[in-house]
């Protein structure tokens, strides 16, 4: 069996046995994607300046038809377009940027019942994580993707990346070499650089990748062919080019994110990279979501 | 009391001793050492796909939500749970 064909490997139990939800209450999404165009108005404020209604208004009383012969027609019509001449300053429209932050933003507080931890534990502080040879100095994510539009994440490919997607800034791969620098072999030997599988909480599956770039989980039996380079624990990708990244755009509108594993090559600039770091204590309830959703 | 989450998180501990059997269940940090759970959903007539997301209990609610086949998931959801990795040893290195 290709491990790489996905079709086989679905999810154990969930797919099967637990019940399909018809459909969540959608909560109102802003739909902007059409909003912009119909509300501005269709009026192009051209030609109103050739009216100069200054001397016809007098020509035009109440009823326009007996009074002049032949100057009386194109009156009416400039006045007519004298009153939506202020329709030109609502074709910039404002709305477009501030209506799409809050959609993943709600806060369910009472389902928020984490056990609250000794503070005296070891604080993973940010030294901790940025210390690491690749995750450090990998240049800034370019979180400057701030339309913060729904539309502006565009329509999803199935493909791991657009084609216009693939030019990476010249400081991220300036920080990758660096980071590569940091991590040559004899920097490996010295660190103990460790291939290992993740293997999900039943033990059946392990987490593995297509050659697109996408995760999918194969059967334990070939964690041996689904590895990833532990670096003292800390994972950055498969060891040779590859590594895990994200979307930030859509981590923050939505709180979800598409997660790949590719090489700088295919990179989105978008993206931020994904260090895989374990967590040794855990949030009572992090386990109890977690086994019965998986084993019930 | 309500913490948010990645402030809970904040007071644990990172397996980080060397060795690879040592349990602990791996969560995804970005470069602004932000916390993301790995979460696995299974789709109708596809594949089961595996996404990044920031809240463990709103974030699976949210990947369910059928407007997001165009723009995340890529498909229709049919249900979704979080994904615990761990490892059990090594499989080679230096």
């Amino acid at each position: 069996m290709d491990p790489r064909d996905c079709s086989n490997h679905r999810l154990p139990g969930a797919k099967n046995n637990l019940p399909q939800k018809p459909d969540d209450d959608k909560p109102e999404k802003p739909d902007t994607t059409e909003d912009p165009e119909t509300t501005t108005p269709s009026t192009p404020p051209t030609d109103t300046g050739s009216s100069s209604p200054g001397e016809e208004d007098p020509a035009n009383p109440d009823n326009g038809e007996s009074t002049s012969p032949e100057g009386t027609d194109p009156a009416p019509e400039d006045d007519g377009s004298s009153q939506p001449s202020q329709g030109s300053e609502p074709n910039d429209d404002p709305s477009s940027e501030s209506n799409g932050s809050d959609a993943p933003a709600e806060e369910d507080v009472q389902e928020r019942r984490w056990y609250q931890r000794g503070v005296n534990e070891t604080v993973m502080s940010n030294t901790t994580m940025t210390s690491r040879p690749v995750s450090n100095s990998t240049a800034t994510p370019s979180n400057s993707t701030d339309g913060a539009d729904f539309g502006d994440l565009g329509d999803y490919d199935d493909s791991y990346f657009d084609d216009d997607d693939t030019t990476v800034d010249p400081d991220v791969l300036d920080g990758i070499a660096q980071s590569l620098n940091g991590t040559e072999e004899a920097d490996e030997k010295a660190a103990g650089v460790e291939y290992v599988a993740l293997i999900d909480s039943t033990g059946g599956w392990v987490l593995a990748n297509f050659d697109d770039g996408n995760f999918f989980l194969a059967p334990a039996t070939e964690a041996a062919d689904w590895t990833f380079a532990s670096d003292e624990n800390i994972l950055v990708g498969d060891g040779n080019d590859l590594t895990f990244f994200y979307y930030p755009d859509e981590m923050d509108i939505l709180g979800v994110s598409r997660w790949r594993l590719n090489d700088e090559q295919h990179v989105p600039k978008t993206a931020d990279f994904i260090t895989m770091a374990p967590i040794s204590e855990f949030p009572h309830r992090f386990r109890i979501v977690s086994a019965d959703r998986r084993l019930g | 009391m309500s913490f948010r989450i990645v402030s809970e998180l904040s007071a644990l501990t990172v397996d980080w001793d060397e060795k690879a059997d040592t349990p602990g269940v791996y969560l995804a940090f970005d470069t602004s050492d932000n916390v993301y759970y790995p979460a696995i959903c299974s789709l109708a007539d596809k594949s089961s796909k595996i996404f990044l997301i920031k809240d463990p209990v709103q974030g699976l609610q949210t990947l369910k939500q059928q407007e997001l086949q165009y723009v995340v998931t890529g498909g229709v959801v049919q249900d979704c749970a979080l994904l615990v990795l761990q490892t059990t040893g090594s499989f080679g290195g230096y």
